[in-house]
């Protein structure tokens, strides 16, 4: 560990120089952008820059791409909150409480609150990748199929098992998550399911088209339909909401702590951002003591996910280096930019390029503290963007969704999945169906059964294969104590409710 | 005006429909768990399934409750109203979008959605339409090299 | 925009003929020119498309702009279905492997080998036996001797079903009469991760997918499917070089050669002068330090197929694959 110190102290001598500073800030900025507009991600900014960075330095290289990854993860969060349209696929978790604090006129609250969980999640990732890299990539090794699925599995309880909802509609909507993710080509048998010999259909239905949709189009209409301005959502500057969110942040501080442990988790282990933000938005429901006031907007609905978003975001470059492992699409472009520097990533980076794997981890801890000033800076731009009449920023908002949508595959024929989608999303709102299970069924579901059809393969369909050793034994248990805590709840619970329900139906609404 | 218990049911018969559609597309599918494990159809087939089912209880509970959810309006007139002005456009837009090209029909939807929707003067109309498309077009087809649809016209002007 | 009269295309080869280094060429791209990878971000044939960018751009081959467009789904089904849209388009160009006419045998997609338009294959990507740095095989032999032992029990992992992976696992059972339990994954990144793990008992990366694990003494090569071991280099380990891995041939296992070719097509029906631009385009990517640096770092062997030696080289594969895939029931068309 104190070698490491030692490795991150001559990292911050690589790292701190005005050319570097330079690049992290104009990486940082570049990523709000691409992260802020939801049909371009980072990996559209990262290929961006990728040809001009054959002729920098490695250092230089890495230090501008991850500085632009970080300035995404940050972006993506401000649509998220102000429109309820995620930027980046992690920040979906986010629009949870985020936009309702947003139609409470408390945006540039809901903004730093963000912002500072997601810096400090990040910070909290960087610190573990610093002070024990060897001992994560050898733990992430541990990983096969069988503890794959396991992982996913103990993220979808999380998320699903403290959910509120009625129980039939909250099936309703994971099963149409499930279904719509199996489109495509199968991995596992390699023959295309569900597509109907229908060409359009052959990438699948694209997760973020279905967001798009059902979060960004649907949630216009919704508002549109409660009266031809936004109600609530005020757009005046407010610093002083942005001091009373600094001040209160200490008062979150297990929020915080449970989010970067949740984040850090699934970082090095192959769960990904995006799962990482949903498992700790679940368990800050179930065991905050606001967990009634998610949803409408509780502070810690969306310090909860930001933090875990940031931390898996940051930890996820560990097994990135070290294995080769792309924790996401990010992340994978970046492993195509190292081998055109002539750089192997594998065990031996730590070893005979030290210069740069830790100038890099120093250059995080920088480019995060500059990613949450600059983002700060941003929101009084981006509130001002609510004080435009609806009758102007609405279509704006159409055209933006629908680029997004188009851009995802170049396809023509998701322009229509997006309005579709925003008409469901709109029905489902009014008919309480929840939309979250649906999104989540679509990022872990297919990766989910590849993970266990991989397993069977190996154990020749035996289940036994998901106790098989003491990790993957341990993370099912929890997992399957997950998901039968709330069935054995709700069946004691049904029972009483079902003698009410006789007395009078069952009551709709909000 | 929409009632719930209409909008209920109805919804839940799309998602029957999309459950039986989904069963029939695991027809040519092997649906079995064998000595490999499940096969590819294995969980197509019950997630079809479930989803009828789902569905069907749904809409049987809807039914149970029928008095109380027929008086529940979920859609004004006004309202809805509002909703069909605002979305029948963005279906305009998708419409046009697919051969004249996304930035023509952004351009259209925007000084029609501005100017006729929202009641905006013409002036505001058009620089909202035009400002938004170009940025747009300097964004993403020259700083990110993300190409956009494009028509005919773009094919004219040497920009497609 | 293709406005070039007739006329002015007849003089344009007049002069190209008169004129072979100064000429303008016959049909040159007028607007910006898109590259469709068959791969998502970072898979093998993205970094393939984006050297030859990388190499275009920076010695100006091309008049105009070129973007790089990802359409990786279904194996790269989406990018070859795209392309075969773009009728008679020669602005796009796409970049694929032999996915391009193994596909259609054994997925039902929407396209035939033949419907695009060959330009030419630029390299060989070649298959190498990898096991785990600890396991107790040293040879080939020991490791077919193994599986012979208990048929089934060793895990072959690979990236996707009926892919080239799997093909050679194929191949390599019935060289040897034994039996692997076929694992398919994403990409070979993580096949390489599994194999490290200890989750799987071998696989059959490419050099450049292993690379960083054989360095960091993870997982070593036990032999090359290759007629003759690889051209002598510089050192990757600190002991071994890629022309120390033997040959698969001479340990047992008779696979002779099982390489993957790096292609590129044009939609169908193109101009033949578009085919030839393109070719020509590729020929002097290929002369550029990018590319040959591209081509020693990731173990690949240089090749430079003409149109029409390629499409020989397609009916022939596909008359293998036929063979191969028949009677284990991967045919569906």
């Amino acid at each position: 560990m104190l070698s490491n110190l030692d490795a991150l102290m001559h990292g911050f001598s690589v790292a701190l120089t005005a050319h570097h500073l330079l690049l992290m800030v104009a990486g940082v900025l570049l990523g709000i952008l691409v992260g802020v507009l939801p049909g371009l991600g980072a990996p559209n900014g990262v290929t961006l820059l990728l040809p001009l960075t054959f002729s920098m330095d490695p250092v230089s290289a890495i230090i501008l791409l991850t500085s632009l990854y970080w300035g995404a993860l940050f972006g993506g969060s401000t649509t998220s909150i102000l429109f309820n349209i995620p930027g980046e696929p992690s920040s979906v978790a986010t629009t949870f409480d985020g936009y309702p604090m947003a139609r409470q006129g408390r945006a540039s609250e809901a903004l730093t609150y963000a912002f500072v969980s997601a810096g400090i999640g990040a910070l909290v990732g960087i610190v573990v990748i610093t002070l024990l890299s060897s001992a994560v990539a050898s733990f992430a090794l541990r990983f096969g199929p069988p503890e794959y699925f396991a992982v996913y599995l103990l993220a979808f309880a999380s998320f699903i098992a403290f959910g509120g909802g009625a129980p039939l509609k909250t099936i309703v909507s994971l099963a149409l998550g499930f279904g719509f993710g199996m489109m495509g080509m199968d991995t596992v048998s390699g023959s295309m399911r569900l597509t109907f010999d229908i060409p359009e259909l052959i990438r699948g239905i694209s997760f973020l088209v279905v967001v798009i949709g059902l979060f960004g189009l649907g949630e216009l209409l919704l508002t549109i339909e409660e009266g031809p301005e936004f109600k609530g959502a005020s757009g005046r500057l407010d610093p002083r909401g942005m001091l009373r969110a600094l001040a209160s942040m200490p008062r979150y501080w297990v929020a915080v702590l449970r989010g970067s442990a949740v984040g850090v988790w699934m970082g090095i282990t192959p769960g990904g951002p995006t799962a990482a933000s949903f498992m700790s938005y679940g368990l800050a429901r179930r065991t905050s003591r606001n967990g009634v006031r998610f949803g409408q907007g509780e502070p810690e609905g969306v310090i909860a996910p930001e933090t875990a978003d940031h931390a898996a975001g940051t930890s996820a470059m560990l097994p990135m280096l070290s294995l080769g492992i792309p924790g996401s699409a990010t992340s994978a472009v970046m492993l195509g930019g190292l081998m055109i520097w002539g750089l192997n990533p594998g065990p031996m980076l730590f070893i005979e390029q030290r210069d740069f794997v830790w100038g890099m981890i120093a250059s995080m801890y920088l480019g995060n503290v500059i990613g949450v000033i600059l983002a700060l800076a941003t929101v009084p731009l981006f509130a001002a963007m609510l004080s435009v009449s609806f009758s102007i920023i609405g279509p704006v908002i159409v055209t933006v969704c629908l680029v997004g949508a188009y851009t995802v595959a170049g396809a023509p024929f998701d322009l229509w999945l997006a309005v579709a989608f925003g008409v469901a999303g709109y029905l489902m709102k009014k008919l309480d169906y929840p939309l979250a299970p649906l999104v989540l069924a679509m990022v872990i579901g297919d990766k989910a059964e590849d993970a266990f059809r991989q397993s069977m393969l190996m154990s020749s369909g035996s289940l036994g294969v998901l106790w098989s050793n003491p990790l993957v034994g341990t993370l099912s248990t929890i997992a399957a104590l997950f998901l039968l805590w709330p069935l054995a709840s709700a069946l004691l619970g049904w029972r009483r409710t079902s003698k009410a329900m006789r007395l009078a139906p069952p009551e709709p609404g909000a | 005006m929409l009632r719930r218990l209409h909008l209920e049911l109805g919804f839940a018969a799309c998602v029957f429909l999309v459950g039986l559609v989904g069963l029939r597309g695991t027809a040519d599918l092997d649906t079995g768990w064998t000595s490999d494990g499940p096969q590819a159809g294995f969980f197509p087939l019950r997630v079809s399934l479930i989803l009828m089912a789902a569905s069907a209880l749904v809409a049987l509970n809807a039914w149970r409750a029928r008095v109380a959810l027929s008086r529940v309006v979920v859609v004004e007139g006004e309202g809805g109203a509002r909703v069909l002005r605002f979305g029948l456009p963005i279906l305009g837009m998708v419409l046009v979008a697919q051969w004249l090209g996304l930035y023509v029909a952004m351009a259209l939807y925007l000084l029609g959605a501005i100017r006729f929707a929202g009641g905006r003067r013409w002036t505001v109309a058009l620089g909202v339409a035009i400002g938004v498309t170009a940025v747009t077009f300097v964004v993403f087809e020259r700083w990110f090299s993300v190409p956009l649809l494009k028509g005919p016209l773009e094919v004219m002007l040497g920009l497609g | 925009m293709r406005m070039f009269p007739k006329a002015a295309a007849v003089i344009g080869t007049a002069l190209s003929v008169a004129l072979p280094a100064a000429a303008q060429p016959a049909w040159q791209p007028t607007r910006p020119v898109e590259f469709v990878v068959t791969s998502g971000a970072g898979g093998g044939t993205d970094l393939f498309a984006r050297t030859v960018q990388a190499a275009i751009t920076r010695h100006n081959l091309v008049p105009t702009s070129i973007v790089v467009t990802n359409k990786g789904a279904g194996s790269g089904a989406e990018g070859f279905v795209y392309g075969r849209g773009a009728q008679g388009d020669p602005h796009k160009v796409i970049f694929g492997t032999n996915n391009e006419w193994l596909l259609p045998l054994v997925a039902r997609v929407a396209w035939k080998p033949l419907d695009l338009t060959p330009v030419t294959a630029m390299a060989f990507d070649e298959f190498m036996l990898w096991v785990k740095e600890d396991a107790p095989h040293r040879t080939g032999a020991d490791l077919v001797a193994a599986a012979r032992e208990r048929p089934g029990a060793l895990r072959m992992g690979g990236s996707q079903t009926r892919d080239t992976d799997q093909t050679l696992t194929l191949l390599i059972q019935k060289a040897t009469g034994t039996r692997f339990t076929y694992i398919p994954f994403r990409g070979g990144g993580e096949v390489g991760v599994q194999l490290a793990g200890g989750h799987i008992d071998a696989n059959t990366n490419n050099p450049s997918e292993s690379v960083g694990g054989w360095r960091g003494g993870q997982v070593r090569p036990v032999c090359v499917f290759r007629r003759e071991p690889l051209p002598v280099g510089p050192r990757v380990t600190e002991t071994q070089s890629w022309s120390d891995v033997p040959t698969c041939a001479s340990q047992g296992i008779a696979v002779e050669e099982f390489r993957m070719p790096r292609t590129v097509f044009l939609p169908p029906t193109v101009p033949p002068a578009a085919q030839a631009y393109w070719t020509d385009v590729m020929r002097r990517v290929s002369e550029t330090p990018e590319w040959k640096d591209y081509i020693q770092r990731t173990a690949q062997s240089a090749a430079l197929l003409a149109p029409a030696e390629m499409r020989e080289m397609m009916e022939r594969e596909e008359r293998s694959a036929r063979e191969l895939y028949g009677p284990e029931g991967w045919l569906v068309n």
